[in-house]
Parts: structure tokens; C-alpha cells; sequence
């Protein structure tokens, strides 16, 4: 075991006062390869977490629990509206431990985007690549092999091929696939490629110091320049603080998220000269189509993303992707409005024969996350410019159903609306308007909330991931993305991250010396 | 005393009441006393109390526990199904559990979107019955009602049903009439991986 963690249990005093080369907020895909790049560099690193260390032998494979247990406000993380659910981990690991593994490099017309529009010039495809390369070796990240494609992604995949659209094997950070289905339960077996179980015991083994239960409340400053961190431990249970930290380090890295991100620097008040600290939020909201078959799927059986659909990628081709993702009674029983009481059990009854795929969009930045009397507010509504994607999204995949042989699609709406030919798809999808609860939407990917570009004016970092207002401060998470990438972020934020890292190792600034 | 329960009818006049909304904010203050308020005097005249002996829980009210027994009655009508009965999955002690974990401004919304419900067809005025009182059919009738009209009214109902159907899926009785595996890895023996190796140091 190289993992080695302080929790709220292990505090025996009230005050602990520590110091290292760098300090991070947050243990997900950005600040446990931060932790590691540094640590394994020879710097002294703590890492501190907000949520509890719980081990992979204590992830029972029952999402509701999971949910609970592992997931930000016990899964309840919703926008004001409340029509939309923000689903991020809240554990060591973060999101990495409860994602669905699957991952992508940035892609490459995005990265032209962030370059023409942003002055993100230094991040081109040639710039990255050995980052990724780099990263993908080291999580096993591989492109599904036929066992890895069940019979939920199957249908997915015929439908696409007769309709002569692109569609390809997913890649996912997993080893040896216990194709369990579970993914989002956290793995108990450890396949996933997790920071739990990759970058945070590596980061350990060279020494670094990691904190649990431990909520970063404020970045030290002292004359424009980040000199720490203040935190407290809580006691998981309660929420109550035990103990109060205060971490003097030469290097400060943000790693939250893009909810706790912005909020740490709102409550510390800094580096906000652009006024852009915790707008921009984008999340690609994620919806369930759900298609009925005749024979059994079992959506819920084996991997639990096989395949996806990219022929409307671009968006001058739609912005949009289609994932083939399975899904348990509880998340089938919530995904479509197929009538009240004996409809609703009817609908259930045919639980095995449904097959059902994610919606992704590239949607805009229109959100914000802020404070409002010391407490976290997402605001985020669908807008109007990307309502056609969402329902061109739904008119793609009920048309691949039907090439598939399905036997009615059911919509990821908020009223009733079920598709029961392929000639009724046009007509009952117009039928939506883009009203608050008129779709069931989930975000497993917010990101935008802390632009990185290259002036000081609209962004709120540089290029290179630093504070345009206050020397030493980092942000290494999908906060940073100055537009949504379409596709699941995780890979990006490791290959990002990567890339400050050794930004903020090269020293050009003498923060280390 | 009750007139038969019209979807059409019971959709204009709440869509009526929820008119002057003018910000997209769910269970706004504004539409909560607009019609809860106008539903209590309505419901001064009827004496009959539908709680009774009904016990609260942890942190749901006993008129809620009372509300989500029928509501789930409603929406999970197993009765001559083959799935898990209602009777035996403990619905109401899950969602007293999932209310338990919410924080206080969470739970002050859900309170009053209940309240709007049950008392919604009160304040309509022709139709002088809770929620918690309507008979089967009227019940799903007012549901769908609620699921086919105004913006907040497909959210409040969306949000119920939710949470009812959370709290029964969650039960593992009722994952085997929908031949639903659940937890696999201990019973097919699955060894842990655990942490992976370090791996190369490579300088990009």
C-alpha cells in the first residue's frame, strides 16, 4: 500500500500549522497529478480534500447508497432551478472515482477555438500530445475491445451503421474490466484507473502529505503574491470543524472543481480584476434516451460504455455525441415520463429491453456558479442557442433506434412523450420547448468557471494556468476550459494539469528557489 | 360534493394562478402563497384532518408521511403486478432517510411543493378534495394534470414521483421482477486490483 492519508480522526490537536513547496485544493483529476508531478520532482506537496477517504472494499455496487456516500451533497448538487442535477464526487479521488472511465483528448477543432478566440496559442494538438500519450499510459487507457461492447451498445452501434453514420469503440482508463456495470458506484474492484488507486498513491509514495476532511476556506495573500492556504478539518459525520489548518506554501494550486474552484476564490476575494471568477460555467447537460426492443438487453449488464456515435461532433454538424450507457432500474425508473401508477409499472415491467444511450452537447458558457449569503449557487438554463442540439441529439439516436429494430423510443422529457414509428420522430420532438423541467437533464461535467486566456481582461488565468492578478496562484481543473470540449473531460484536465506542472517546475518565475 | 376531475380544466386554472410568475425559479415564494394561502381557506371549511394517527418520521412531518403513503399508493399501484408489493418495501422510512440528508433550504422548497400539491385542487375551487383524499382515478387524473401543464407544475410532480420511486427501486426485493443483477463482483469473486504500479518517470 502506498496510499497514505491524515483524516479528521487523526487530529489530535486544534491548530495545525504546516508548510511545503506547494500546496493543493482538491484530490480529482487535476490536483492528484499535480501532487504527483511535483512530489515525484522532489517537492515538498500536501494535498488537501474536502471529502473523506473511503476505500474502494466499502463501494457496495448500489448506486443509491453511492450516492450518499461518495457524491457531492449526497447527489442532491442541483442548479437553482433545480431542474438540473451536478453530479460530482466528493471524495478522495473526486469524479475519477465515480465517472463512467470513459475518455478523450481535447479535440483538436476545440483547441483551435481556445487558440484563435482565447490567445491559447500554446495549447496545440502537437504541444499536448506527449501529455496525453504520457497520461494514457499510465491509466491504461485503451479503446474498448469487442468484449467491452454489451448488447446495449450494440444497438447503438447497428442503428448508426445501417443509418452509414460514424460510430467507434470508446476508450476508458480501465484495467481488466470486471464488467460489472457498476461505474458510477465507484469501482470495488479497482479496475478504474482512479486517482484512488493510480496518481494519489504515487503522489504518496513520493512523499506527499495527503489531508481529508479538510475544507480549504481561504487562499493566504500577502502582497500579490499567494502564500498559502487556510482550512479547516471537519468531522465528516457532523460537518463541525476540529481542527483549523494553515498551510504556508510558495506555490498554491487550485484543484476543486469547477463548483469549488470559483467559491474558494470568491470567499478569499482575489484575483477577480476581470470579473470573470465563476461565470462561464458550461456542463454539457447530459440526457437518457431510452429505446424498448424486442428481445432482452440488459442494459445493465457488462461495460457500461461500449460505444459512441461522432458523426455530428463538430458543430457545424450538430455539437453533439451520443454515448451507448447502460443504466439501473433506478436510473431507467427516473429517465422518461411514461404515465402515472399502472403505466408507469407497465413501462418498468420491460426494464431488460430497453437499451439507452447519454446525450452530450457542446453548449455554450451561459451559467455562473457564485455565493449568495455564504452559501454555493449554480444557476444554469438550457440556452436557446443550444436547445436545437439538444433536440437534434434526440431525433439522432431515435433514428438510429429505429434502424435497430426498436420498438418505440421514449424522450428524456418532463411530460409524456413517447415515439412509437420513425415518421412521428420529427413532430414529437418539435413538440419540446425549451421551458425549465421540460427535460431531464444530469451534468456529469461541469467545467468553465475560471476561463483561462490570455488577456487579463476576460480571463481570469493566463495560458499557462496562473492567476493574472496574484503571483504563485494555479488552477489545474476543468475550470480552466475556456469553452466546453463536447466530450468527458477527465483525460484533459490529467494532460492539462500535467502541463502546468511542469510549467510551475520549470521556475521561470523563482517560486520554487 | 366532487365534480369529476377534467385535466383540461385543472391545467387552465393553475396555469392561471401560476400567470404572474415572471422568474424561472422553482417553488417560488410568490406561487407557494398565492395558492397554498387561497388553499387554506378552502380547506378551513372541510374538518375532516387526513392525518390521523399518522406518525412523523425523522424529517418528514406526520402530514407528509400521511401524503407520500397515498402518493406512493398512487404511483406505485403493485397490487395484482408482478413486482415487489408496495406493502413490503419500507418506502416511506427511504424517503424520511434521503430527507434526513437534504439541507435545510432543500427541504423548506420540498415542503412546499408538497403543500402545493395536496392543496392544488383546493384552491381551484371545484373540487373540494386534498390530494391525500382523492380517490384512484381522480389521483392519477390530477397527476397527469400536473405532469402535462405549467412549467413548475411538471417540475414539482416530476420531483415527487422521483423521489417516491427512488426510495422503492432502492430496495434490492424489487430488482427481481426486472431481473436486475445488482451487486456482482463478490458474487462472481472478483479479486481487488488494487493500487496500480508506479509507473515509468518519463520528462515530456
Amino acid at each position: 500500500m502506498m496510499l497514505s492519508v491524515k483524516t479528521a480522526a487523526d487530529s489530535k490537536t486544534s491548530n495545525l500549522d504546516l508548510e511545503a513547496d506547494i500546496v493543493i485544493v482538491g484530490s480529482g483529476a487535476g490536483g492528484a497529478v499535480m501532487a504527483y508531478e511535483m512530489a515525484a520532482a522532489g517537492k515538498s506537496v500536501i494535498l488537501l480534500e474536502a471529502g473523506s477517504h473511503v476505500p474502494s472494499s466499502e463501494f457496495n455496487e448500489k448506486f443509491p447508497d453511492m450516492l450518499e456516500m461518495l457524491y457531492e451533497d449526497q447527489g442532491n448538487q442541483a442548479t437553482k432551478q433545480g431542474d438540473l442535477l451536478v453530479l460530482q464526487g466528493r471524495c478522495l479521488g473526486g469524479s475519477t472515482v465515480v465517472n463512467g472511465c470513459v475518455t478523450f483528448r481535447v479535440p483538436d477543432f476545440i483547441l483551435e477555438k481556445w487558440g484563435q478566440e482565447y490567445g491559447l496559442t500554446n495549447l496545440t494538438p502537437e504541444v499536448l500530445a506527449p501529455y496525453f500519450d504520457k497520461v494514457e499510459k499510465n491509466l491504461s487507457i485503451h479503446t474498448n475491445g469487442p468484449h467491452e461492447i454489451n448488447e446495449n451498445s450494440r444497438k447503438l452501434q447497428r442503428g448508426a451503421e445501417q443509418l452509414g453514420w460514424s460510430v467507434k469503440p470508446l476508450k476508458r482508463n480501465i484495467k481488466d474490466c470486471g464488467l460489472t456495470g457498476h461505474c458510477l458506484s465507484g469501482c470495488k474492484t479497482d479496475r478504474k484507473q482512479s486517482m484512488l488507486v493510480t496518481y494519489l498513491p504515487w503522489a504518496s509514495h513520493h512523499g506527499a502529505q495527503i489531508y481529508t476532511d479538510t475544507f480549504a476556506t481561504r487562499i493566504l495573500t500577502d502582497n500579490g503574491r499567494a502564500t498559502g492556504v487556510e482550512a479547516e478539518v471537519r468531522d465528516p459525520q457532523t460537518g463541525k470543524a476540529v481542527a483549523r489548518m494553515n498551510v504556508k506554501a510558495k506555490v498554491v494550486v487550485a484543484a476543486a472543481g469547477a463548483v469549488q474552484t470559483p467559491l474558494l476564490f470568491l470567499r478569499s476575494n482575489l484575483a477577480n480584476s476581470s470579473g470573470q471568477v465563476g461565470k462561464n460555467f458550461a456542463c454539457h447537460p447530459s440526457t437518457m434516451i431510452v429505446a424498448e426492443f424486442g428481445s432482452d438487453v440488459y442494459t445493465w449488464r457488462g461495460a457500461m460504455l461500449g460505444v459512441y456515435v461522432d458523426e455530428f461532433e463538430h458543430p457545424a454538424k450538430g455539437g453533439f455525441v451520443l454515448e451507448g450507457g447502460g443504466a439501473g432500474p433506478i436510473e431507467l425508473g427516473m429517465s422518461t415520463e411514461p404515465g402515472t401508477g399502472p403505466a408507469y409499472l407497465d413501462f418498468m415491467s420491460r426494464a431488460k429491453n430497453y437499451a439507452s444511450c447519454i446525450s452530450l452537447i457542446h453548449d455554450h458558457n451561459v451559467g455562473q456558479v457564485s455565493l449568495v449569503d455564504g452559501k454555493k449557487q449554480i444557476d444554469y438554463a438550457l440556452a436557446e442557442q443550444d436547445f436545437p442540439a439538444m433536440k437534434a441529439a434526440f431525433k439522432a439516436a431515435a433514428k438510429i433506434y429505429f434502424a435497430a429494430g426498436a420498438e418505440r423510443v421514449f424522450l428524456p422529457t418532463g411530460d409524456k412523450r413517447i415515439i412509437e414509428s420513425e415518421d412521428q420522430i420529427d413532430s414529437v420532438v418539435e413538440g419540446i420547448e425549451n421551458n425549465p423541467f421540460a427535460l431531464r437533464m444530469v451534468s456529469y461535467h461541469p467545467q468553465g468557471t475560471m476561463r483561462m486566456g490570455s488577456d487579463p481582461e476576460k480571463s481570469v488565468v493566463g495560458p499557462y494556468g496562473e492567476s493574472h492578478d496574484v503571483e504563485g496562484l494555479f488552477v489545474c481543473d476543468a475550470s480552466l476550459f475556456p469553452t466546453s470540449i463536447i466530450v468527458n473531460p477527465q483525460e484533459s484536465v490529467y494532460a492539462l494539469s500535467n502541463y502546468i506542472a511542469d510549467h510551475i517546475l520549470a521556475d521561470k518565475k523563482e517560486y520554487l528557489s | 360534493m366532487s365534480n369529476p376531475i377534467r385535466s383540461e380544466l385543472l391545467q387552465d386554472e393553475i396555469g392561471q394562478a401560476l400567470a404572474p410568475m415572471r422568474r424561472r425559479r422553482f417553488l417560488a415564494l410568490a406561487v407557494h402563497t398565492t395558492l397554498v394561502a387561497g388553499a387554506g381557506t378552502v380547506l378551513a371549511a372541510c374538518s375532516e384532518h387526513p392525518v390521523g394517527d399518522v406518525k412523523g418520521g425523522k424529517a418528514l412531518s406526520a402530514e407528509q408521511v400521511a401524503f407520500f403513503t397515498h402518493f406512493s399508493q398512487i404511483v406505485l399501484p403493485t397490487e395484482g403486478t408482478d413486482m415487489t408489493p408496495l406493502s413490503s418495501v419500507p418506502v416511506i422510512q427511504n424517503l424520511d432517510h434521503l430527507f434526513s440528508g437534504m439541507d435545510s433550504e432543500v427541504l423548506s422548497g420540498l415542503g412546499m411543493a408538497i403543500d402545493l400539491f395536496e392543496h392544488g385542487s383546493l384552491v381551484m375551487g371545484w373540487h373540494f378534495s386534498r390530494f391525500s383524499r382523492m380517490p384512484t382515478a381522480d389521483a392519477i387524473t390530477y397527476i397527469d394534470a400536473w405532469q402535462s401543464g405549467h412549467h413548475i407544475q411538471q417540475g414539482i410532480i416530476s420531483v415527487l414521483k422521483k423521489l417516491v420511486y427512488a426510495s422503492y427501486w432502492r430496495d434490492e426485493r424489487t430488482w427481481a421482477p426486472l431481473s436486475f443483477d445488482g451487486p456482482v463482483s463478490e458474487k462472481w469473486g472478483l479479486p481487488s486490483l488494487g493500487e496500480a504500479p508506479l509507473p515509468e518517470r518519463r520528462e515530456v
